[in-house]
């Protein structure tokens, strides 16, 4: 193996890049960056960033002078094409990279929304946060689109910094199937407490050409001076597709160990939809850890690693004072128990589908969500 | 004007000066002390920027929220009683001098 591309310097690109060297790997490794500045971190864009002073590089995952010491050569451009019958990635500057092995770490982007104009703000990376910022420090009342967890963690951030937040969200409950609906109440009801009016079955019927209002389907016109789309994203599958890989709209198609059809070829993080052993099935996963985990598995595997992929989730999602940690995956669990005091803000729901626990969603009780993580991790080692 | 020292599994050593105000994850990956992986982005999820601190320096420490103590449950390396999170610690001018040794992995 001589040489390494991975397209995308996302949170799993640029891992991958890391760990394949500190393992060892003697070969180029090429990762292709489009972004502006280095790789970077994205979870602090919607808690922190958006409303603090930190410099950008602030994010970065890693200086300048690491990527030169570790032999990482940096593309600042973007993946055009790729020619699996000649192994090469064609890039944005007009240049061909031949590969060995190529690693696509794509990710996601936001959804477009039909209807919606294109001056939409909306928040995936660093430089929406940076054109953010300004709009935010001038504004008074805030309509926050989407009541997922970065719309959640959005409204518990600018209510705390004073703004008039109004979450609009089109399910009947905020982060509905993302946790369990009693986890999803206490959380919204925390925002509410803290001034945040959510408003619940709230279709939007048209958007108002500035982007600063909406029509919902019953009527009410809703404005403010400022208004953000956080409507959920979709895996990036272009690029695999026009190079004739199997992708749906889940994702790019895997199997359990990313490998794609051409064995030359591997997925990871936002974009992969794998057979993952935890799920029992293909899933599409959104978050750090396997954004992380999935790309250290390929960079393991390129260096001669046969153990299958066998890694239990873990997310969080801060908002507000509130941290909520996420061990195990919710979908399939028919039962749920809650430990704590909720009235203190601070319990953990165990998700069981059967018999079986299979996830544990905590708020401020951090030492529950460790010990969910090992438990989960035990039983699974046990099943398989 | 505090210091920090690192010193890695192989007594490799690292000083940094300056660094009042910096939290030990960042000096460490800004300054490429190897064995330092800090992956959740020091939001205090991985336990990968696991340091052991100097014995001596260890009354000095402000103490350990619940979060960090929890998460050193995790740690790749055993915890040991003078195990911490690197990003959880932030360097003042009480800290001026800390000695921190890198554990063998963080993975
Ligand atoms: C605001 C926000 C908050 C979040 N908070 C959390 C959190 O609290 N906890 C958590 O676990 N997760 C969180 N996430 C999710 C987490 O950041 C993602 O799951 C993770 O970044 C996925 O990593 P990735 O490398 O797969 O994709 P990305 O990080 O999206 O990186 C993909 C990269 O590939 C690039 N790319 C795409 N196509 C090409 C091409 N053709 N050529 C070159 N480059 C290309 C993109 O520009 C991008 O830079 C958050 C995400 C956002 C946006
Ligand atoms: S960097 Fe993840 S816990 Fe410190």
């Amino acid at each position: 193996m001589q040489r390494v591309v991975i397209i995308g310097g996302g949170q799993a690109g640029a891992h991958g890049a890391m760990h394949l060297r500190a393992r060892g790997f003697m070969g180029e490794i090429h990762l292709v960056h489009a972004e502006p500045g280095l790789p970077y971190q994205r979870p602090p864009l919607s808690k922190t960033f958006i409303l603090d002073e930190s410099p950008p590089e602030s994010l970065d995952f890693r200086p300048a002078g690491f990527y030169e010491k570790e032999r990482i050569t940096l593309h600042p451009t973007k993946a055009v094409a790729i020619d699996r019958a000649r192994g090469e990635v064609q890039l944005g500057d007009g240049t061909g990279l031949a590969y060995d092995a190529l690693i696509l770490a794509l990710g996601a982007a936001p959804r477009p929304l039909p209807g919606a104009p294109s001056s939409l703000l909306m928040l995936r990376t660093r430089e929406d946060a940076l054109r953010l910022r300004p709009r935010i420090a001038a504004s008074r009342e805030v309509l926050i689109v989407g009541g997922g967890f970065i719309g959640c963690e959005l409204a518990a951030a600018l209510a705390g910094a004073g703004r008039k937040v109004r979450l609009i969200e089109a399910q009947d409950e905020v982060m509905q199937g993302r946790v369990s609906p009693l986890t999803a109440r206490l959380l919204r009801e925390a925002l509410e407490a803290e001034g945040v009016e959510v408003l619940r079955a709230a279709r939007i019927a048209a958007w108002d050409e500035d982007g600063l209002g909406v029509r919902l389907a019953d009527g009410r016109a809703l404005r403010a001076d400022l208004l953000l789309a956080a409507t959920g994203v979709a895996p990036e599958t272009a690029l695999a597709a026009e190079a004739g890989l199997a992708v749906s709209p889940s994702g790019i198609e895997a199997g359990a160990d990313f490998r794609i059809l051409d064995p030359a070829i591997f997925a990871v993080g936002d974009c992969v939809f794998a057979h993952n052993l935890f799920a029992g099935g293909p899933v599409r996963l959104e978050s750090v850890q396997h954004a992380t985990d999935s790309a250290r598995h390929v960079a393991e595997l390129l260096l001669g690693a046969s153990a299958p992929y066998r890694k239990v989730p873990w997310f969080w999602s801060d908002q507000g004072k509130r941290r909520l940690q996420i061990a195990g995956l919710i979908a399939g669990c028919d039962a749920f128990r809650i430990e704590g005091d909720p009235g203190a803000m601070s319990f953990s729901v165990y998700g069981y589908r059967g018999e079986e626990l299979r996830c544990v969603e905590s708020v401020n009780r951090p030492a529950d969500h460790i010990r969910a993580r090992k438990a989960l991790t035990e039983a699974l080692d046990a099943a398989s | 004007m505090s210091k920090v020292t690192f010193i890695t599994p192989e007594g490799e050593r690292f000083t940094i000066e300056n660094v009042d105000g910096q939290r030990i994850r960042e000096i460490a990956l800004e300054h490429e002390v190897p064995g330092i992986v800090g992956e959740c982005g020091g939001n205090c999820m991985c336990a990968t920027c696991h340091v052991y601190v100097a014995e001596e320096d260890l009354p000095r420490l402000p103490p350990m929220s619940a979060e960090e103590d929890a998460m050193l449950d995790n740690t790749a390396a055993e915890r040991r009683p003078n195990s911490r999170l690197g990003c959880q610690i932030r360097m003042t001018p009480e800290l001026d001098g800390l000695t921190l040794y890198v554990p063998d992995r963080q993975l």
